[in-house]
């Protein structure tokens, strides 16, 4: 049973819906600029990519305004999709609230209030799951729902992703010296570190049966998907790749498929020293030529649990446009990365396009998406 | 088939396995997130054993339980073993920890020693980085009937050859038990259940019967 994306949406620091992030992406605009959502006067970095609008320890956290604003905008959502819910931190701006008013709520900020709040916004009926993995967690949780759907368990999953831009990934960002004070440049010769952003989406996935008895667009397949751990350290990535070229080994032999049929990557590419490092190394053991690849993470910045699903919904837009995005700010690339990635949009006439991200604890996941007949 | 080849649990007063039926009584000599150390169950040091929250001590000690319990040996090579969590609490205790502390040094810079456990599937990397376990590691949090959608994880991560084997964590505020879950056929007519903590033996109940009425 093959598993397709039916349905997809977002909400990004380039404002609302899918168009105006590959717009933006597509134009080169960058998004990171100095956060104002709170103090960042002790840091060394005072860059972050966030969404206008949002209103921070006023009411609802701000990923649930992000998700409002995405349930406002969505239609023909079926009430029997099962949820899964991909994050790292969710409402944890609601237990920053706590601590500062010195308040007793020892559930705010709960990743299960928030999977309940989900499933009420979205009036589904069937439960679900959240599912965690740090920076990976969207991605894994695509593997997830594939595989539920090809195994026949579920014909219909809505994966939700959403994390914000809090006072409390600031610092801890800061304390592990992972911030670019210039802002992100992925596998830039210069790069210093990562921006956090943030973002909210969903995907809905279907049983390509399901999607055809009700006369859904079919945006992409998930071909294959893989996952791995590098068992070697809690914030660094193992340098050698083995643990992400694994994952996207086990994602191409899933598919049922050889390296040389994927047209381009859409790699994690954090703008650290070693994240953007390791995926050169891991990319090299997979394909014996460069496979164009970009991350847009410079533009957006990392939004952790949603980068995944952001990156998946841009993905399907690429194959359908036949355009591998440019990587931005980007000065020189990095020699590990010269020929392989891209700063500046190109063409590219492919049906098969791969999505990376890793975590923290050393989490690896890929997914292999195959280009669709509907408008992405 | 899928099975249980193995567990390892612990409560306020016992820890114990399953399959080798061993229960130690630490209560009196140790603390819950101490015993693993002090009892000798990890084949060597654990660095930065000393900086670990408590759920992440409570991780490493059941992990070597059930590990023991399924009859494997770790060392210097990796196991393809998944890790998968369950913990209705997630990390909430860490992330106050880590944001009171910081609040408390005047917003300046926070800890990251603190900071790295504000993730749920922190205590299962450091248990993945110990052990060598370089499957999948991830942490569900379902509504409703926990270990239908687990198991169904399981299944999907065993059954799409991401791994060959699964440490399946479930804990509680004192308690917690770790299930090593694999194809490999094991007898479990001897199984030794009688002694066991009663939410343990009803979760293996859960477990099993979900597991048989998975088709798996």
């Amino acid at each position: 049973m093959k598993t397709v994306a039916v349905d997809v949406d977002m909400l990004t620091p380039f404002g609302e819906g899918l168009d105006a992030c590959w717009d933006g992406l597509r134009d080169g605009v960058g998004m990171v600029s100095k956060v104002d959502r709170f103090s960042t006067e002790a840091f060394p970095c005072h860059l972050a990519a966030c969404i206008p609008g949002l209103r921070y320890h006023a009411g609802p956290s701000l990923v649930e305004q992000m998700l409002q604003a995405l349930q406002k905008r969505a239609v023909a959502i079926p009430e029997d999709a099962y949820l899964m819910l991909a994050t790292t931190t969710g409402e944890v701006d609601l237990l920053e609230e706590t601590i500062l008013s010195d308040t007793t709520d020892t559930r705010a900020g709960a990743l299960d209030v928030l999977l309940n709040k989900c499933c009420d916004l979205f009036a589904l009926n069937t439960g679900g799951t959240v599912v965690s993995a740090a920076c990976a967690s969207s991605t894994v949780a695509l593997g997830l729902a594939a595989a539920s759907i090809e195994s026949g368990s579920r014909d219909c999953v809505l994966i939700v992703a959403c994390d914000a831009v809090t006072e409390f990934v600031f610092t801890g960002f800061s304390s592990l010296m992972a911030l670019d004070p210039e802002g992100a440049r992925p596998f830039a010769a210069e790069r210093k570190g990562l921006s956090i952003g943030e973002g909210a989406g969903y995907i809905l996935l279907m049983s390509e049966k399901r999607a055809q008895r009700e006369n859904r667009p079919i945006l992409g397949q998930i071909a294959g998907w893989g996952l791995s751990n590098d068992a070697n350290h809690m914030t660094g990535p193992a340098r050698d790749g083995e643990g992400l070229a694994r994952a996207v080994a086990k994602s191409l032999r899933t598919a049922q498929m050889a390296p040389e049929r994927v047209g381009f990557v859409c790699a994690h590419g954090t703008g650290t020293l070693y994240n953007d490092a390791m995926e050169m190394s891991a990319f090299k053991r997979i394909w014996s030529q460069p496979c164009p690849t970009f991350s847009i993470k410079g533009a957006m910045g990392h939004a952790m649990g949603a980068t995944g699903l952001l990156e998946a919904a841009l993905s399907l837009r690429a194959l359908q446009e036949s355009v591998v995005l440019a990587t931005t700010n980007v000065q020189h690339v990095a020699d590990e990365a010269l020929g392989w990635v891209t700063t500046e949009a190109q063409p590219c006439h492919t049906d098969m396009a791969l999505s990376t991200n890793s975590g923290f604890g050393g989490v690896n996941a890929a997914v292999l998406f195959k280009r669709g007949q509907g408008d992405v | 088939m899928i099975q249980i080849q193995g567990i390892g649990w612990i409560d306020e007063s016992h820890y114990g396995t399953v399959r080798r039926a061993k229960q130690s009584h630490y209560a009196q000599r140790a603390t819950l997130d101490t015993v693993g150390q002090q009892d000798g169950l990890f084949r060597g040091p654990i660095k930065n054993f000393g900086r670990f929250d408590r759920v992440t001590r409570l991780v490493c000690t059941l992990t070597a339980l059930a590990l023991e319990d399924g009859g494997l040996v770790y060392g210097s090579d990796n196991l393809d073993i998944g890790l998968l969590g369950l913990n209705p609490a997630g990390c909430l205790a860490a992330n106050r920890s880590f944001y009171t502390d910081y609040v408390e040094a005047g917003r300046t810079l926070s800890r990251a020693n603190l900071f790295i456990y504000t993730l749920p599937t922190s205590p299962l990397a450091e248990a993945a980085i110990h052990f060598g376990l370089s499957g999948p590691l991830l942490y569900l949090d379902p509504l409703g009937e926990v270990f239908v959608d687990t198991i169904e994880t399981v299944t999907s991560l065993l059954g799409s050859g991401q791994t060959k084997q699964v440490l399946l964590y479930r804990i509680e505020a004192m308690t917690g038990w770790a299930a090593l879950l694999g194809e490999r056929e094991v007898e479990q007519d001897d199984w030794q259940t009688d002694s066991l903590p009663e939410d343990l033996r009803s979760d293996i109940q859960d477990i099993t019967a979900t597991l048989k009425k998975s088709g798996y």
